[in-house]
C-alpha cells in the first residue's frame, strides 16, 4: 500500500552549530565547509567544497589544509588570520564574536575563485570550520607560482585510474553502472522490503537530489557566474533535465501550465527505474504500478533547493503500470498528504491528482 | 590527469534533448528560476472564500 511517511526535508544551518551537523547535512549546503584542527589538519570536507575545488574528500581528509591542499592560503591574510583566531580561543580580533570573516582569492590550476571566508570555532572544542562562499569563479590568474596553486586531484592520488577509480571532467568519482543494477535493486527491495521500498526509494532520491543541486549550483557558478536560482527558469529546467538525460535516467519534461495552482508536473520519457521494474500489478501489490520514486524524490529535492521552499514530489503514473508516460507531481510540502491520499485511493495520472488537490481546496 | 570518459556537466549536452519545459510563456521562462518558483502558490489557493483574491474567486466559479 502506498503510504509515504516523512522523507527528510530542508534544514537551515546556524554556522555556530555547524559541528553538530551530520555529513549528509553538510553535503546539502551550497557553500564550502572545511573542518580543521588547530594545526589545519582537515577533519571534515563537504560536497560543495569538494565539487568547487575538484578534490575528492577521501584524499583530502587527514591532510593539512595550508601545507598540502591550499598552499595559496599560506599568507598572513589567510593562514595568519586563522592562527591568530585559534590563539585567541576562537573569537574575533575584538574579542566579541565567535566568528571572523574576510575575503580571499583561491588559485586553482583550473581557475581563480573569489570567496568570502568565515572562521568559526565549534563550541568549546578544538575544531574550527572554514565556511567558504564562492562569489566569483573565473579563469586562472596569470603569474601565480606553481607552488602556490591549490592541489589537483591527480596529484593527491596519481595512480588511481589503475586502482579502478574513474572520474568525470570535474574530478567527481563515478561508477558506470548498467541498468540491470536497478532491476537487481528493485528485486531486492521487493523481496526484503515489500512494504517500505517506496519510502526507501523516495528518501534515497531526496538525498540524491540534494547532491544534484550542489552539482548544478557548481555548474551554474562555473559556467554562468551566477547562482542556479538567478538563472532563467528555461535554463534551469534545461540543466535539470539534461542532468538526468545525460546520465541515462530518461528525459524529463517540466509542465508548468498548472503552476498558478501550485502544481508542477514532470513527465519522464523512458525512465530507467520504470523500465527496470516488473510489469505486474496484483491484488496483493496494487502499488506495484509506480516505480519512479527515486527520480521523483531527486526532482523534488532539486526544485526545493531552487525554490528555497520545502516541496514534495510523488509519482502519479508510470509506464510500468501501463501509463503512456511516467508522471511526477511536485506540490508544496503541506499538500503532500492530499496526493498520498489520492494515490492510496487508486487515483493515477495527472488529472485525478489535480482534481484531488483543487477539490480539497474548494 | 585521470580525467576521462564522456560524462560531462549537464549544461553542455542539453541541446540534445527534445523538449524540457511546456505550459509557460517565454516571459515566464525568462524569469530567474528562484524567484519564479518561490512565487508559486505551493500551498494551494486559500480554502476560505473570504481570503481569496478577486481573481482567484472568479477563477473558481
Amino acid at each position: 500500500m502506498l503510504d509515504f511517511a516523512e522523507p527528510s526535508g530542508t534544514q537551515t544551518i546556524d554556522p555556530r552549530n555547524i559541528d553538530e551537523c551530520t555529513d549528509a547535512e553538510l553535503d546539502a549546503l551550497q557553500f564550502g565547509v572545511i573542518g580543521v584542527d588547530p594545526d589545519g589538519e582537515i577533519l571534515r570536507y563537504n560536497l560543495f567544497e569538494s565539487r568547487l575545488a575538484r578534490l575528492d574528500r577521501n584524499q583530502v581528509v587527514g591532510r593539512n589544509f595550508f601545507l598540502e591542499i591550499a598552499p595559496c592560503t599560506r599568507t598572513e591574510a589567510f593562514e595568519g588570520r586563522f592562527r591568530a583566531f585559534v590563539a585567541r580561543g576562537g573569537v574575533d580580533v575584538d574579542g566579541v564574536s565567535r566568528s571572523e570573516r574576510f575575503d580571499f582569492v583561491f588559485d586553482f590550476r583550473f581557475g581563480a575563485q573569489d570567496v568570502g571566508v568565515e572562521l568559526v570555532r565549534a563550541g568549546s572544542t578544538d575544531r574550527y570550520y572554514l565556511l567558504i562562499n564562492r562569489r566569483k569563479v573565473a579563469g586562472p590568474r596569470p603569474n601565480i607560482p606553481e607552488a602556490q596553486l591549490a592541489a589537483a586531484q591527480s596529484a593527491l592520488a596519481p595512480a588511481e585510474s589503475s586502482e579502478g577509480v574513474r572520474r568525470d571532467t570535474m574530478e567527481r568519482r563515478f561508477v558506470d553502472a548498467p541498468a540491470s543494477l536497478l532491476a537487481a535493486l528493485r528485486a531486492t527491495c521487493d523481496r526484503l522490503a515489500p512494504e517500505s521500498w517506496q519510502l526507501f526509494s523516495l528518501e534515497w532520491g531526496t538525498q540524491w537530489g540534494r547532491r544534484i543541486a550542489v552539482d548544478l549550483e557548481g555548474d551554474a557558478l562555473e559556467r554562468r557566474g551566477q547562482s542556479l536560482r538567478d538563472l532563467p527558469m528555461r535554463e534551469v529546467a534545461t540543466m535539470v533535465a539534461a542532468y538526468f538525460a545525460d546520465r541515462g535516467w530518461g528525459a524529463p519534461t517540466f509542465e508548468l501550465s498548472d503552476s498558478g495552482a501550485g502544481l508542477v508536473s514532470v513527465e519522464i520519457l523512458r525512465s530507467a527505474t520504470a523500465e527496470a521494474a516488473p510489469k505486474r500489478r496484483t491484488a496483493q501489490r496494487p502499488d506495484a504500478d509506480l516505480a519512479c520514486h527515486l527520480i521523483a524524490g531527486a526532482l523534488g529535492s532539486v526544485l526545493t533547493s531552487v525554490a528555497g521552499r520545502r516541496l514534495a514530489a510523488r509519482e502519479v503514473a508510470c509506464v510500468c503500470g501501463g501509463a503512456p508516460r511516467c508522471t511526477v507531481v511536485i506540490v508544496g510540502h503541506e499538500r503532500r498528504e492530499l496526493v498520498d491520499a489520492a494515490l492510496r485511493s487508486g487515483a493515477r495520472g495527472l488529472a485525478p491528482i489535480r482534481a484531488a488537490l483543487i477539490g480539497a481546496e474548494r | 590527469m585521470t580525467t576521462n570518459t564522456g560524462v560531462v556537466p549537464s549544461s553542455v549536452r542539453a541541446a540534445g534533448l527534445r523538449e524540457v519545459v511546456r505550459g509557460a510563456s517565454a516571459e515566464t521562462l525568462d524569469r530567474p528560476a528562484g524567484a519564479y518558483l518561490a512565487s508559486l502558490r505551493w500551498d494551494g489557493i486559500a480554502r476560505n472564500p473570504d481570503t481569496l483574491s478577486a481573481g482567484d474567486f472568479l477563477a473558481r466559479l
